[in-house]
């Protein structure tokens, strides 16, 4: 198995409700607590497993606004995982999902700096390293009824541009997704780190002809206008 | 939606469900009210979800529902009522403790006292709450015409455009068909009440490949995700809609068999300009508007089904009256050159060659690429069609449109421009939300008689249509503390709450005794001009009483308007009490669903606090009010709860349409049911009734769905209701403004002057009065439009006491187009002066791409006063965050009586604001104006400096050590 | 990068202790070190006490240290686990060295067990270095100098504290210690140079718009977060040039300088002054350069907040 997310960057409107979402599923859930410094002070901060950003996307043809969630994108090749010194940060055989066991981090920070993706973030008032859990526990949680069974952040996205599936099974939502989006894309590719986690990029802007007008002389007020037989 | 059936793991018990409680209610984050799933241990909230069976949202939710938990453990929570401490300045938070009984007992005095005596001293405001049936009925039962909700500053443009046009409106009385919209066109929206609704509908259409274009200056939230942006000019939209009018007309391609059947346009108008009745309807001696039927080639009564109305042409009557149809004015007045794309581009800075293909791109979506859903229907006269033709382009419209001073007049262009193409309540296009469409206008007079103890003998908002309506004294003046009705807006449904401060404060049209506020921040974020109302709400006389005496706020949070309050009243959360969203109130409904829903108590409160739908009902028994109490004067209604089940608006109809009945097996319509509530909680908290198929589309010309509404009590008729492109009403007033109509007449010029000017009974487009009279004297000095949008993650002034959302946004910025900065010499992140003309502003720059170049911006209602809603006083929110309120003026540059909002609805005009931009030399990096931080009130524990939640045991996933030593 | 002083002393005062450690080792094995088993104890206890120091700090910046011990455990992939190891193998292996040569043993198991200890601490100083040129995620230091670099440096720290242990008259060291310093400052200009080049990832990959002029419009937070903290430390271009002579002058050119003079007996007085004016410029400047090696280096993040 090979679970993970698709994000489409052709439909967020970038609303925050996957991150607020992901920080109240979590900081009650297996990584959490998930700490906040000064909440209601100067500098309010503390550790999202999944953040959202905005770009602006100059292009001659056609400029856009992007909006960017990212949160973990469980790395094939995750080095977050190989510096790890005590073994705390690990990729899970049976489904590929990068989890930090809380039990074991020494919040040495290593594997925050070797993830390119800023996905990692540090709880000092707990000492250890947060990261995106693909809401393990939920996936697997019989106890919820099945269309439940997903991570928090695709449950309430109201515009579906967050989807969670199994990438070797071909019928999944994430695999389908790709399917006629060419596969999607891959974040700084160039590092090796072969994300799971695939994005969309925004579609073609969409075209539609102009009703032609060719053969209708335009009919100037009311000297041209010639009534129809319209029964009311 | 499957992910897959995931394999069975051997992982540990996360959840300890046994432990945890499930309970369904509604979302209170916002005005979309979604549906939500909340989870609790031991009184703590493990998990908010969106409801999947929800109709509103459907089992998503945005991010600040998400951030509920935050909203619920926020510090800035009010704990007791609290009175100002006796020789203590307002606004110097000087409060002291008082106990429910001492804070009712005062209370109840006061108001018995001017309910006994003069009841108009009682003004009872409320801001962004979804409770105004109740809180009117409240005000009327009072006495007092002086009560209205946050509409009038909110979006009544849009509402009464709407219900003077079509019979709903958008705003949250209609949507667009997005399951069936092949072409959208969103006005002047950043998001909206229909938060969630127009999320899940814009990916609709975009998956399906429908084209999504966005009107707005500014390129940021739905608009990003839009096909094409057209970057216009702030309050041009009007002449934008009329341009592509124009090319429509000009190419007649128009639907007229919908302009025939379906509105007045083929009506008959009287043609006698100079004299008493011009422009008004030629009507039957039944009093029906007539058209000219071109089978008897002779005039027929517009009802008359068995005719072939002229849609365009001239005509005599018998005795010799010109007469004109509805159409051929509009032919004349919007083919003429000065709605030309040509012109139009000069004006909205969009250019005159995309103007025309916007108009032809709809056109052929319109009547080329036409759906049909084949189901039998009937039409008002009885006829039965065998489908629905969909003409599937939709628009939505909103603040963008309606917060300028020709909003009304804007809103009706777009509205046009729908009725052209046909697509109002059609598969594909505009759809009301039930209860409406509604007639136009619903007969329901603004009330304006009053006497002592003694309930008004009608509401205090209604729909005018003639002068004899407005809320005025025989000389003319106004009755209502806020002017509405009054000659100076006479439209204005929802009233004008923006003014009543100032009004009271100037005694104009006379002092009040008490303001009530619920849920209105209107010592801040929801005030013009704020800074000076600020100093309003402390103002006294020469005997140096307040000018306003009494000030009563409800509040649930320590905001900004508490600080100014002489009695303070600590509501409850959205998830400790009980609450209804009702039919009767702003409706949650979707187009093929009718519904309403509750809120219950899922926590129980830690503090001394009690609902205002409580208090309101208690209020009104200790005052008697008839409704409340029975002959002997014992109360009616036990509480809120027993008040919801058995107050009955007219026989079978109560606040809730749910499970009616002795034994909750009637729907809409029912006898009361003593276990309504529990009905309501067994069915996830809300109602929905699903109309059949035939009775989903037309519903303006749908016979079974009119003679359902009327079975029902949402329309008082099942006659057709005609949409009325050409608007008799608004001809009517400027008969009066003119000095031609045997009624009521506007006694000052200026008052008949803006009737003649604006009160045209055909859309147009003027230039927004605050802009006309800066253009007279000082044009060039103001060169920037200045804007504000609502951030989505945030709900005006309420979430910068969420410990979630304020790390998303704690400071806002002046955001300004790149090239345009560079040009002044203005850098990214510097600091400038922006400056109107009725107050000037320090604040901060940030330079951005997708902004149309004259126009600058900002997120609402992040500034914050220091110390206020729970935050320390060095908090980004004061010390960087601004108000672009400051900068806006309530009134007029060239009248301080003439408020400064829309002449025809009183809808405030926030967006027509106009600055200018200077850099700010000072290398001091704090917003102005800057006030002193607010007191903290009694009994609050200074906010937490780390927060640990968790609502239980967090359960961690080991990894086993075998695993960490052997895996590679 | 952010410079946290913990991690700059530790790196710095261990590549001192181990550089010395190994310098006494193989100068007592090449018969170039004549000093008597007393003296011998008391400067590699000194070596001792240095790296101990250093490996001390390094948990210093550990937000949760109490599961420090379980960073021997990832020794498979993870170079700050090897470096834990070793750095532990350490102490008994280069203990019994010390041991042998205080109990005046000899034979050819001594040489074997200096080979060992020589291997240990080149491993050592490699593992360092390799902690930082690992990261792919930060260009500066995933770079081919960094191991040459780390380990020249550690050998000069050795030889400049053998200089102070013994003083500057013996050719060979003054000469060795020349050229492993004048190495290493080559390495190091060659290394701020190769930092001109533009880096594979940017703003564009990173977003994965790669024909488009991208821009922030909004880093979804207002206030400073982890990972600006972390990789978002920002100090202008003259500050870091200033830093780069400093370090250069103070680590490399004093030193050389210095070593120079007293070989060729042009300074003869104050011979012992010199020699700890040697060491103390070298460990400053190395702190210095230790910085820069920090604050020059661009975690790719950093693209997501539009900082190249
Ligand atoms: N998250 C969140 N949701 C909310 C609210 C909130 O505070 N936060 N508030 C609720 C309330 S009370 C209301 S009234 C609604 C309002 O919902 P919106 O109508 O979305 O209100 P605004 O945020 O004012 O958005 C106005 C939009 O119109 C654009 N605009 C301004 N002037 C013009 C113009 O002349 N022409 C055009 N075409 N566009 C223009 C602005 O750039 C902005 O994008 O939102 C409701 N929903
Ligand atoms: N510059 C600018 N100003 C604007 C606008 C704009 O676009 N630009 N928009 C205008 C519009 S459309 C509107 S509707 C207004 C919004 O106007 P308001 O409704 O006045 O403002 P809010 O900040 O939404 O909330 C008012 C108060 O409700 C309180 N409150 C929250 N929950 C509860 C509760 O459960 N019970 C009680 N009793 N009180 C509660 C909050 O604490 C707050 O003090 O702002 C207006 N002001
Ligand atoms: S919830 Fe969906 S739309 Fe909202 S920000 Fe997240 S991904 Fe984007
Ligand atoms: S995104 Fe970062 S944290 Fe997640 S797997 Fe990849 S490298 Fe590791
Ligand atoms: S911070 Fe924790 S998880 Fe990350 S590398 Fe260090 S020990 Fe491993
Ligand atoms: S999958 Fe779960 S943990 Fe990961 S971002 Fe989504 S909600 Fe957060
Ligand atoms: S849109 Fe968001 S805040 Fe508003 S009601 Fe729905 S979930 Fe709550
Ligand atoms: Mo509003």
């Amino acid at each position: 198995m090979k679970l993970g997310l698709v994000i489409d960057l052709d439909t967020c409107v970038g609303c925050h409700g996957c991150a607020t979402a992901c920080k109240q599923w979590n900081t009650s859930g297996t990584i959490g607590p998930l700490t906040d410094q000064q909440p209601y002070a100067e500098n309010p901060d503390g550790p999202w497993l999944n953040r959202i950003r905005t770009f602006e996307v100059e292009e001659a043809s056609s400029s856009k606004t992007v909006h960017f969630p990212m949160s973990c994108l469980h790395c094939e090749n995750a080095d977050c995982v190989t510096v790890c010194p005590t073994g705390a940060s690990y990729k899970r055989e049976e489904d590929g999902i990068v989890l930090v066991d809380q039990d074991k981090c020494m919040g040495c920070n290593l594997c925050a700096w070797a993830c390119p993706y800023g996905a990692r973030e540090l709880d000092t008032n707990q000492g250890t390293m947060k990261k995106c859990t693909l809401c393990v526990d939920r996936i697997y949680d019989q106890a919820l009824p099945e269309e439940d069974r997903k991570p928090a952040c695709v449950l309430t996205c109201p515009t579906n541009s967050r989807l969670f599936g199994d990438f070797d099974d071909p019928n999944s939502d994430v695999s389908r997704a790709i399917q006629g989006r060419d596969g999607g894309v891959d974040l700084m590719p160039e590092l090796g780190y072969q994300p799971t986690n695939k994005y969309l990029q925004p579609r073609p802007r969409k075209q539609v002809d102009e009703l032609s007008i060719s053969n209708q002389e335009p009919k100037s007020g009311l000297s041209g206008w010639i009534n129809k037989m319209i029964a009311r | 939606m499957s992910s897959g059936k995931l394999p069975n793991q051997s992982l540990p018990v996360f959840e300890d469900h046994e432990a945890q409680e499930v309970a369904y209610t509604t979302c209170y984050m916002c005005a979309c009210r979604c549906g939500i799933k909340v989870t609790t241990e031991d009184n703590q909230i493990r998990f908010i979800q969106g409801n999947k069976n929800h109709p509103v949202n459907k089992g998503v939710l945005c991010g600040k529902g998400n951030a509920g938990i935050m909203k619920q453990n926020s510090p800035a929570k009010l704990r007791n009522p609290l009175r100002r401490k006796a020789g203590t300045e307002r606004g110097a938070a000087e409060f002291e403790e008082i106990s429910w009984d001492e804070a009712l007992a005062m209370l109840t005095e006061r108001l018995r006292h001017i309910r006994a005596t003069d009841p108009k001293k009682l003004a009872f405001f409320t801001g962004r709450d979804q409770m105004q049936a109740l809180t009117g009925l409240w005000a009327s039962q009072f006495g007092t015409i002086n009560w209205a909700a946050h509409g009038g500053f909110c979006s009544v443009n849009m509402a009464a455009a709407g219900l003077y046009t079509t019979g709903h409106s958008f705003w949250e009385f209609g949507d667009p068909d997005w399951d069936n919209t092949k072409y959208f066109m969103l006005w002047g929206v950043a998001e909206d009440h229909a938060s969630n609704p127009i999320k899940i509908g814009l990916e609709k259409l975009k998956r399906r490949g429908a084209k999504f274009v966005a009107v707005n200056p500014v390129r940021t939230g739905y608009q990003a995700i839009a096909d094409e942006w057209v970057a216009i000019k702030p309050g041009t939209d009007g002449m934008f809609a009329l341009a592509m009018v124009h090319a429509l007309l000009k190419h007649r391609l128009i639907d007229e068999e919908f302009l025939v059947r379906y509105t007045n346009a083929p009506q008959l108008i009287i043609d006698t300009p100079g004299h008493a009745g011009h422009g008004l309807m030629l009507r039957s001696e039944a009093g029906t508007p007539v058209i000219w039927c071109q089978q008897r080639d002779g005039f027929a009564e517009a009802t008359d089904p068995d005719t072939a109305p002229a849609l365009v042409g001239e005509y005599e009557t018998s005795e010799g009256v010109r007469v004109r149809t509805a159409m051929s004015l509009m032919l004349e007045k919007y083919l003429a050159d000065e709605y030309s794309p040509e012109v139009a581009a000069k004006v909205c800075g969009v250019a005159a060659a995309d103007i025309e293909r916007f108009a032809l791109e709809m056109a052929n979506i319109a009547f080329k690429e036409t759906i049909r859903i084949d189901t039998k229907w009937v039409d008002w006269a009885g006829r039965e069609h065998d489908h629905f033709i969909g003409r599937p382009v939709s628009m939505h419209a909103m603040r963008g449109i309606s917060a300028h001073s020709n909003g009304f007049q804007t809103c009706r262009a777009i509205h046009l421009l729908q009725a052209l193409l046909g697509t109002i309540d059609c598969p594909g296009g505009h759809l009301a939300k039930p209860p409406y469409p509604k007639h136009i206008v619903p007969p329901l007079k603004p009330a304006r008689d009053m006497a002592p103890n003694t309930p008004l003998n009608s509401v205090p908002l209604g729909f005018p249509t003639c002068p004899e309506d407005l809320v005025i004294d025989e000389e003319g003046a106004p009755l209502r503390i806020d002017k509405a009705f009054s000659w100076d807006a006479p439209i204005s449904n929802h009233g004008m709450m923006h003014m009543v401060i100032h009004n009271a404060v100037k005694g104009d049209p006379y002092p009040i005794d008490t303001l009530m506020l619920f849920m209105a921040n209107m010592a801040w974020n929801s005030s013009m001009n704020t800074a000076q109302t600020m100093d309003m709400l402390r103002e006294k006389d020469d005997t140096g009483e307040y000018k306003i005496p009494f000030i009563v706020t409800c509040d649930a949070f320590h905001s900004e308007t508490v600080n100014y309050s002489d009695l303070v009243l600590p509501d409850t959360t959205y998830l400790e009490r009980y609450d209804t969203i009702s039919m009767l109130d702003r409706p949650i409904s979707e187009p093929h669903v009718a519904c309403d829903a509750i809120r219950h108590p899922i926590l129980s409160p830690d503090r001394n606090v009690r609902s205002w739908q409580e208090v309101l009902v208690d209020l009104a028994t200790r005052l008697e009010f008839p409704l409340f109490v029975d002959e002997d004067g014992s109360a009616r209604y036990a509480d809120y709860k027993d008040f919801i089940v058995n107050f009955e608006k007219a026989p079978g109809i109560g606040f809730l349409a749910g499970w009616r009945g002795e034994n909750g097996d009637q729907h809409l319509v029912g006898a009361p049911n003593p276990n309504q509530w529990e009905a309501y909680k067994e069915n996830e908290s809300f109602f929905e009734y699903h109309f059949p198929a035939n009775q989903r589309y037309f519903r303006h010309a749908n016979q079974d769905y009119l003679e359902f509404a009327k079975s029902v009590g949402w329309v008082g008729s099942s006659e057709q209701i005609v949409i009325e492109l050409y608007s008799e009403t608004l001809q009517t007033f400027r008969l009066a403004g003119e000095g031609l109509y045997d009624g009521p007449t506007p006694p000052k010029p200026e008052q008949q002057q803006r009737l003649r000017e604006h009160f045209d009974p055909l859309p147009f487009y003027y230039l927004p009065l605050e802009q006309a009279e800066l253009a007279e004297t000082s044009a060039e000095q103001y060169p920037f439009y200045a804007l504000t949008q609502r951030p989505m993650h945030m709900y005006h002034s309420w979430d910068s006491q969420n410990a979630w959302l304020r790390q998303i946004t704690s400071h806002n910025y002046l955001y300004m187009n790149r090239a345009r900065a560079e040009e002044m010499g203005i850098m990214d992140l510097s600091w400038v002066w922006v400056e109107s003309r009725n107050n000037k502003i320090r604040v901060q720059v940030k330079h951005m791409e997708g902004v149309q170049a004259d126009t600058v911006w900002t997120w609402n209602a992040i500034g914050k006063q220091a110390g206020a809603w729970g935050l320390s006083k060095d908090a980004p929110e004061s010390q960087k965050g601004f108000l672009l309120n400051h900068l806006i003026a309530e009134t007029l540059p060239q009248s301080s009586q003439q408020s400064n909002s829309d002449p025809i609805t009183g809808q405030a005009a926030w967006y027509d604001l106009q600055v200018k931009i200077s850099p700010c030399p000072s290398h001091e990096q704090i917003s102005l104006p800057n006030f002193d931080s607010l007191k903290e009130l009694p009994d609050c524990d200074p906010s937490a400096d780390e927060l640990t939640y968790s609502s239980g045991k967090n359960v961690n996933l080991k990894r086993s050590f075998k695993d960490t030593l052997n895996s590679r | 990068m952010h410079p946290a002083f913990s991690v700059l002393f530790f790196t710095v005062t261990s590549g001192f202790g181990y550089g010395f450690m190994l310098c006494l080792i193989v100068l007592q094995q090449l018969g170039l070190l004549d000093m008597g088993r007393e003296e011998f104890l008391l400067w590699s206890g000194v070596a001792f006490a240095l790296f101990t120091l250093g490996l001390m700090s390094s948990t210093l910046h550990l937000a949760n240290p109490k599961n420090a011990w379980r960073s021997f455990v990832r020794f498979r992939t993870s170079w700050l686990s090897r470096e834990g190891v070793f750095a532990i193998v350490g102490y008994p292996v280069l203990g019994a060295y010390v041991a042998a040569v205080w109990f005046g043993q000899t034979g050819l198991w001594l040489h074997v067990l200096a080979l060992v200890c020589i291997a240990l601490i080149l491993v050592l100083l490699y593992c360092t270095a390799m902690i930082y040129a690992s990261l792919k995620t930060i260009p500066q230091w995933h770079n081919k100098l960094v191991p040459p670099i780390f380990l020249t440096l550690g050998v000069s720290s050795g030889l400049v504290c053998v200089g102070l242990a013994k003083g500057w008259q013996h050719a060979e060291l003054s000469i060795t210690a020349l050229f492993f310093l004048g190495l290493s400052a080559i390495l190091k200009l060659q290394y701020f140079s190769s930092l001109g080049k533009p880096t594979r990832s940017s703003i564009n990959t990173a977003t994965s718009f790669s024909q488009a002029s991208v821009t922030l419009f909004d880093a979804g937070h207002s206030s400073q977060n982890f990972l600006q903290r972390e990789f978002v430390y920002e100090v202008g271009p003259k500050t870091t040039a200033l830093a780069r002579k400093a370090s250069l002058t103070m680590a490399f050119l004093a030193p050389l300088v210095l070593i120079a003079l007293l070989w060729s007996k042009t300074v003869t007085d104050y011979t012992q002054l010199a020699a700890w004016a040697i060491v103390i410029s070298l460990y400053v400047g190395l702190l210095l350069e230790r910085w820069l090696f920090f604050v020059e280096a661009k975690h790719v993040v950093r693209h997501y907040y539009d900082k190249s």
